[in-house]
């Protein structure tokens, strides 16, 4: 078991920046999740505690020790690819087992580890097949099964679950949460789903381009984001986004209607960007009127996509009673979970 | 790999199989005729009218040529030119080819460019050169030197065709290997050259069958009867046009054909692998 | 099955760029990657470049024999590209390229349709088509110069039992170059027609029942879907077969040995001749560039046409 720290990490390749100097701090036994869109270096982040990429400035420290220039055999640590990486032409024993056998491992001892991971994972009746033989959820599990066999100190997931259908996802995702908290082992997981870093993370780690733009326990994300990207990226449906104006108190919208703001910021008074979740926006007979565009029950809760002028609003609704397309609704957003940003940053100000 | 354009039901095929058939008659009838003639006596392969079957079928045509002397030597030279062409384009090909699919560094570019170049430089233009080069350093009629100009005919599409193979083995196997401990040696070992091993089968095939069939090479640049292989041998038949026995020269066309239609027999699906690698853009 | 997992890794076309960069041995400059091309390099140079360059060098000499007896500048290029000889080589090598190919094709595209069509048994007729493709030059032509043989030749037998006079067939001036694009088209066409076929085979059958829903006939799914789905791989095909014919020598020394009268001697096969008799290597140095810059030309449309070098 080992902590693991990134301390200002850096990433160029050739003269491209990729990472902007990461620093993050991850806890003995931690489940840590990094997420952010397609692209922004979360893989290359991860590769870099892998050592499978080296770093071109900063320092990394797993279990107190500095490991910028440690080969990745000696970091103890193990990783699941998100294709799986199997070793197509060896059987699952085998696939579980090359770690030991490199390591000229006895036979007996090879074994006993196999047979132990294959236990943990319920892979004992699938240990002679090849990979082809096998589904994408099993796969899955001999790829973490390699993993475990090595009894690494951390755990590296990138996007494990991706190539599986939705239903699969739920379901791995979910024995992916209890082997970490049978193993307890500490866990970076690359994702770039929001909803998997919210269920499976102690602690998620938000990037956009190169750059770590909030960490904090998954509600602590969703109920006081730090700025507009990461109130827009967590969460689903996305948070609205309304521009305007502060003023006396309350917020003026481009057409001049007002909305309540939370009693911190009575004495504001600027350009500001108005955040309320489609959870959180409630009907209300002196609301804002929204014109309904499209409505998508999905029998707990009806989503429902309306314009105020040119601007898309997006409600969801637990209510029965479903309003018609071309309907005025109004709606008024529940001022304690309302977020105001900076026009100017995205940073948030309430 | 559904038929395009195949018109379902077999009852509308049956013309398109007739045609098939006359297709095939014309492809292999010559080379059925050829098998045929080696059979027959010397005096029934050039009876008029032709027979179609032999009327006495005989293996003393087979008999003669395996008797002579200078066979043997002959297939010899053929199979080393032709294993050692193949198996030194591998063992040079293979380390560049992996390099080309798996590391990235300064001149990459100019140095595939270069393979790529040489690839476009024909065989004949380089006849008269180096003969002179050969000659003037005396190694005319080496076996040696001829395998390994063999063997360049064939590096350039080892090369590319390796590093396709490697390319299409997710890179992240490779990673998982060496955080598993695997040095780059074992990697390539363990893990890359069983995996790629259809498409070394296929690139192997084809330069068996490219460097067997030569005859120019062997014939300009070891122009010694000791050292020329079973292709120069039938050519050098074919000049010797007097007293030339045509049931005779189809056994042996046959025999040297042999290994090249075993070969074509046993692996023809990684031939036509070979041979339409890359050709279809997907 | 290597085929359905590989997304991560074939992201980038071509073999030259984009390419995982070695980040294994985490160093800046190394020169191990030089090391893995360095044998087939240096294959490459003693047996293909040096030659390539010294031929050049050898075009701007006076040759006597094997002799060099000194720099002559264009003097080679003179001779020879005044040569009335020389044009007819050229003239010869244009015509046989471009029948052997108009043969090649057609017979090729027209085999890969009606096999094609032909369902299992057309893919197994389609093996034993392609088996000619794997038989040397030297072969080919000896079993055609039987067949041709006049004086008991199978084939001069039937034409004259149809009525055809067949002459000298090889022998006649006017006949020998024609017989010999036959040959070259008999031996290539399943070459074009493999390619064909996996072309064809790539295209979505899905586009074929577009048209049919669409109204569209067989002539209709041919040309609008089949011709161009295959036209680039044909394309390609045609070009290597290009190359291949232009430097062909094997069937033309075995059948004709450039004659009667010159009537069969390409540019190649000049090449060769002037290589082994070697009355004056200096212009048959400028027939073999001629033949090489050609051959380059067509090579890098080749490689235009099929990207195998992008960027
Ligand atoms: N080998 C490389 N060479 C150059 N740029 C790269 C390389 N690998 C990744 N990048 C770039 O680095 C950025 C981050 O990539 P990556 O870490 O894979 O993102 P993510 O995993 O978050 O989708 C991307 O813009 C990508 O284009
Ligand atoms: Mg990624």
């Amino acid at each position: 078991m080992a902590n693991v720290e990134l301390k200002a990490v850096r990433k160029t390749y050739g003269t491209a920046p990729v990472i902007h100097g990461v620093t993050v701090d991850i806890r003995d036994g931690e489940f840590v999740t990094l997420v952010g869109p397609s692209g922004c270096g979360k893989s290359t982040l991860l590769r870099m505690i892998a050592g499978l990429e080296d770093i071109s400035g900063g320092e990394i420290q797993i279990g107190g020790r500095t490991v910028n220039s440690v080969p990745p055999k000696e970091r103890d640590i193990a990783m699941v690819f998100q294709n799986y990486a199997l070793y197509p032409h060896m059987t699952v024993a085998e696939n579980m087992g090359f770690s030991l056998k490199l390591k000229k491992a006895p036979r007996e001892q090879r074994e006993a580890g196999v047979g132990r991971a294959a236990e943990i994972l319920s892979l004992t009746k699938l240990l002679d097949r090849y990979p082809r033989e096998l589904s994408g959820g099993q796969r899955q599990r001999v790829a973490m099964g390699r993993a475990i066999v090595r009894n690494p100190q951390v755990f590296l997931f990138d996007e494990p679950l991706s190539n599986l259908d939705a239903k699969l996802r739920v379901q791995m995702r979910t024995e992916i949460k209890e082997l970490h908290q049978r193993l307890k082992t500490t866990t970076v997981y690359v994702t770039h789903d929001q909803v998997e870093a919210m269920t499976m993370a102690d602690k998620i780690v938000v990037m956009h381009d190169g750059i770590v733009e909030q960490v904090g326990a998954p509600l602590e994300l969703y109920n006081h984001p730090a700025n507009m990207f990461v109130a827009g990226f967590i969460g689903s449906p996305a948070m609205n986004f309304l521009k305007g104006r502060c003023e006396r108190g309350r917020f003026l919208l481009e057409d001049g209607s007002a909305l309540a703001l939370p009693a911190s910021l009575e004495h504001l008074s600027s350009d500001a960007v108005y955040g309320v979740r489609p959870e959180h926006l409630v009907r209300s007979d002196d609301g804002l009127p929204l014109t309904v565009a499209v409505v998508e029950p999905t029998g707990a809760e009806t989503q429902v996509i309306a314009r105020h002028g040119s601007q898309s609003i997006v409600c969801i609704f637990r209510d029965s009673v479903l309003p018609q397309p071309g309907e005025t609704i109004r709606v008024r957003p529940d001022v304690s979970r309302v977020h105001v940003f900076s026009e100017r940053d995205g940073r948030r100000l309430s | 790999m559904s038929a395009a354009m195949s018109s379902g039901r077999p009852s509308g095929r049956f013309p398109a199989i007739l045609l098939s058939f006359v297709f095939a008659v014309i492809v292999l009838g010559p080379v059925a005729w050829a098998l045929a003639t080696s059979f027959k006596t010397e005096v029934e392969a050039v009876a008029v009218p032709p027979t179609l079957w032999p009327s006495t079928a005989t293996l003393e045509n087979y008999l003669k040529v395996f008797r002579d002397q200078s066979f043997l030597r002959d297939f010899w030279n053929s199979v080393a030119y032709s294993v050692g062409a193949v198996a030194l384009a591998l063992l040079v090909g293979i380390p560049a080819g992996y390099a080309a699919a798996r590391f990235s560094f300064k001149g990459k570019r100019a140095l595939m460019l270069t393979i790529l170049a040489t690839s476009m430089v024909p065989g004949v233009a380089l006849l008269v050169p180096t003969f002179y080069l050969l000659d003037s350093i005396g190694l005319l009629n080496s076996g040696i030197v001829v395998t390994i100009i063999l063997s360049a005919r064939i590096i350039p599409q080892t090369v590319w065709f390796i590093a396709n193979f490697v390319e299409a083995v997710p890179v992240e196997i490779e990673d998982s290997a060496f955080m598993d401990g695997a040095n780059r040696f074992q990697i390539i070992w363990n893990l890359i050259l069983p995996l790629i091993r259809p498409g070394i089968a296929a690139v192997a095939t084809i330069g068996i069958v490219t460097t067997w069939n030569d005859y120019i090479t062997v014939a300009v640049f070891a122009p010694d009867v000791a050292k020329r292989t079973l292709q120069v041998a039938l050519v050098n038949q074919v000049f010797d046009a007097v007293g030339i026995s045509w049931s005779y020269m189809m056994a042996f066309v046959v025999i040297a054909s042999m290994p090249v239609i075993l070969m074509f027999g046993l692996v023809q699906k990684w031939f036509i692998s070979g041979l339409t690698a890359g050709a279809v853009k997907g | 099955m290597l085929a359905s997992r590989t997304q991560a890794a074939t992201t980038s076309p071509g073999v030259g760029v984009g390419d995982t960069p070695d980040t294994h041995n985490g160093v800046r400059f190394s020169w191990i990657p030089y090391l893995w091309f360095a044998p087939a390099i240096l294959v490459l140079f003693l047996i293909t470049l040096y030659p390539t360059f010294f031929v050049g060098w050898l075009s701007f000499q006076k040759t006597r024999y094997y002799e060099l007896t000194g720099f002559v500048g264009l003097a080679n290029y003179a001779e020879v590209l005044s040569s009335s000889a020389f044009w007819n080589t050229v003239f010869v090598s244009l015509t046989y390229v471009v029948g052997s190919l108009t043969g090649a094709v057609v017979l090729g595209m027209a085999a890969a349709l009606v096999l094609n069509n032909a369902g299992p048994t057309g893919s197994v007729l389609r093996v034993f088509i392609l088996f000619p493709w794997t038989l040397s030059m030297s072969v080919v032509g000896s079993i055609w110069l039987w067949l041709l043989n006049p004086s008991f030749g199978p084939i001069p037998y039937l034409m004259q039992v149809i009525g055809l006079e067949p002459g000298l067939m090889l022998g006649d001036p006017g006949l020998a170059l024609p017989l010999i694009i036959i040959v070259t088209a008999w031996w290539s066409f399943p070459y074009v027609m493999v390619m064909a076929t996996a072309a064809m085979q790539s295209i979505p059958q899905e586009l074929y029942e577009a048209v049919e829903i669409d109204g569209g006939g067989a002539l209709v799914k041919f040309r609008y879907v089949t011709l161009t789905h295959i036209l680039p791989t044909l394309g390609s095909t045609a070009l290597t077969l290009s190359i291949m014919y232009l430097t062909l020598m094997t069937l033309i020394i075995v059948m004709t040995g450039g004659g009667p009268l010159g009537s069969t001697t390409t540019l190649s096969f000049e090449a060769f001749r002037g290589t082994v008799q070697a009355v004056n290597i200096g212009p048959t140095a400028v027939v073999s560039i001629v033949v090489l810059l050609i051959n380059v030309a067509l090579g890098v449309v080749y490689t235009r046409l099929t990207g195998r070098v992008t960027g």
